[in-house]
């Protein structure tokens, strides 16, 4: 499934967000946006998925327009794990995972939905605790549970908004691992918003730096992330080091952007 | 977990995931099923009881004539008693714990909040009013007592509509939706206040029993009319159970997952307020239901919505025609109202409920 985004723009109120955003992903990719806070890098994703709906520009999947194909059928192509959940009732993981469903079921559930929660359960290793309830869970398992939601919707786009926020150290790597081989193995494109330049620069096969709503640079961590680009979307002073199989990041401090 | 279970896991997980997840079910069909029997064991007790002495045979050869009255015979009293008063007032009791425990756990969930029910949200204040209106300016000039049910159901309708107006303004959030039915419940009761202070004695004493609940007006047509509602709109909100899940995880979820975020939210309260408005204008406002049936089941058995609708009506049910029943018999024969009693029984349950509940929520 081909996502295209053309000259899409988007302003809460007065305020403009998002400017002039063109981007194309294609088949199996895992694509990093990356840029400061503010930066569009949240509404871009959800105009994606008709959370928002652009003010400009179009949005098409394999070209056709997304605000003509019925969210229903948008929820089985499009997945969506938010960065934030509001609180909620207490639910069990398994009912959690079953939501993603929705998009599928009529009322009852069928025994291909069983096995489909099942099989994601076991991709991410959570069958665990399928029927302990989503609130004691710890951050890193939620977030597995979130992505599982998404793909028992069976996507073929997957958007992630900031997936390894509030994650420690050894479930970073986890649940990056899992997006990686969604989008290597499972012919998913992955489409995420994250803030650690290092975790993206490691694992994204394609950057989009975003700055002030606009796409300010786009391509592969080796050629992206340099000293250069870092200071002029972030502010910040950074030593990269090019020795290592990607580049990794090393801030300094802040200064005035150039 | 065995190792072998561990390592050949595969094919053996996911059938013991379908089998768990068919108890899990199960449960919940049970926990419905054991409620369903025991609210008609107490339907056929709470028609043996009432200050009419009556004994059990006569009360059920009075229920039977009707339906076989060459079999079944009993005194005039005895059919008068039970099919003019007792029968309405158990079906009055059952239908509308029904739609006000269903109301309840609509409005909570659409609007994601614990607080929520048709007392919260300025409803059953406007329906207050709107009788009060009717029995201090109007009553006895047209219409005598239906003046008085129309008016409270206008009144509710209009909250809800003004709810709906305020948060169309601006998005249908649930922050907006209840802010704003807070903001109706002072005006309301304030609007009651003032034609208390001003009203006749006789009729301010009327408006305070009105606002007490009570079944005692329940008659065949006013039972037939809210069931109606009731079965209309009820089986639309089981229909859209997964809808109501979906918003629960919140609405950037629901809309990711299909659903019509503003639509649903706008259309269920709208049916929540059209129940809860079509119930308390024959009733008067009768709390704790909406808000705490919702609760005790979520406690019991989770809150998937196609279980927790039908669940929560039956024990809505329940739980009112409990409550009518001791109010008519614990110092019988005067009946206490209704509205009293089941906060008197339903608050101590519910303390305890909180007080055993290890769940992080409540």
């Amino acid at each position: 499934m081909k996502l295209s985004i053309k000259g899409v723009g988007f302003s809460y109120a007065d305020t403009p967000v998002l400017e002039n955003i063109n981007l194309e992903v294609d088949g199996s990719e895992l694509l990093g946006i990356v840029g400061p806070n503010g930066a569009g890098k949240t509404t871009l994703l959800k105009c994606m998925n008709l959370i928002l709906r652009p003010g400009a520009g179009n949005i098409l999947l394999d070209g056709k327009e997304i605000e003509k194909i019925q969210r229903q059928e948008l929820a089985k192509i499009l997945g969506y794990v938010p960065q934030h959940s509001p609180k909620a009732f207490p639910t069990t993981v398994f009912d959690l995972i079953l939501l993603g469903r929705r998009p599928y079921v009529k009322w009852g559930i069928n025994e291909n939905d069983i096995k489909k929660v099942t099989e994601v359960m076991k991709l991410l290793k959570i069958e665990d605790f399928a029927l302990r309830y989503f609130d004691e869970l710890s951050g890193g398992e939620r977030q597995k549970v979130l992505i599982a939601r998404a793909l028992a919707q069976e996507p073929d786009i997957l958007l992630l908004d900031e997936p390894t926020s509030n994650l420690d150290l050894k479930h970073q790597l986890e649940v990056m691992e899992i997006i990686k081989n969604l989008a290597r193995k499972g012919g998913i494109s992955v489409i995420m918003a994250i803030h650690d330049l290092n975790l993206a620069s490691r694992y994204s096969d394609r950057i989009v730096m975003l700055k002030d709503g606009t796409i300010c640079a786009a391509g592969e961590p080796n050629s992206l992330l340099t000293s250069e680009s870092i200071r002029s979307v972030y502010g910040v002073e950074a030593v990269v080091v090019n020795n290592l199989e990607r580049p990794y990041i090393v801030p300094i401090k802040s200064v005035d952007r150039m | 977990m065995s190792r072998s279970e561990v390592i050949h896991g595969n094919g053996t997980k996911s059938e013991e995931m379908r089998a768990r997840y068919a108890k899990f079910i199960g449960r919940k069909v049970l926990f419905i099923s054991i409620l369903l029997i025991l609210l008609i064991l107490l339907m056929g007790f709470s028609a043996t009881l009432g200050s009419a002495r009556l004994d059990f045979v006569e009360v059920y050869c009075s229920i039977l004539h009707n339906f076989f009255p060459g079999s079944f015979d009993a005194g005039w009293l005895a059919k008068t008693v039970v099919w003019k008063i007792r029968l309405p007032r158990i079906i009055m009791a059952v239908v509308a714990g029904t739609g006000l425990a269903i109301a309840g756990a609509v409005m909570q969930s659409i609007l994601r909040n614990p607080l929520a029910s048709p007392y919260t949200l300025g409803i059953s204040s406007a329906a207050s009013f709107g009788a009060s209106l009717a029995i201090v300016a109007g009553v006895g000039i047209v219409g005598g007592e239906y003046l008085i049910v129309i008016n409270a159901f206008l009144f509710a309708m209009l909250a809800s509509l003004l709810i709906y107006g305020l948060s169309k303004r601006r998005n249908a959030s649930p922050e907006t939706m209840i802010l704003a039915g807070i903001a109706l419940m002072y005006l309301f009761s304030a609007m009651t206040s003032l034609l208390q202070y001003f009203g006749e004695s006789e009729a301010v004493k009327e408006v305070v029993f009105w606002m007490m609940g009570s079944l005692g007006r329940a008659s065949w047509r006013s039972t037939g009319i809210i069931s109606a509602v009731i079965l209309i709109c009820t089986p639309y909100l089981i229909l859209k159970a997964w809808d109501l899940n979906a918003i629960g995880a919140g609405d950037e979820t629901a809309k990711s997952l299909g659903v019509n975020v503003d639509r649903v939210r706008i259309i269920c309260m709208f049916i929540a307020s059209l129940m809860t408005a079509s119930i308390v204008c024959f009733t008067g406002t009768i709390g704790f239901i909406g808000l705490v049936c919702p609760h005790m089941v979520r406690m019991a058995i989770g809150g998937d919505h196609r279980f927790l609708l039908p669940a929560s009506s039956v024990l809505g049910g329940f739980v009112l025609l409990a409550a009518d029943s001791a109010a008519r018999t614990v110092i019988a024969p005067v009946i206490l109202p209704v509205g009293i009693l089941t906060a008197f029984m339903g608050v101590p349950f519910f303390a305890y409920l909180l007080i055993r509940e290890r769940r992080g929520y409540w």
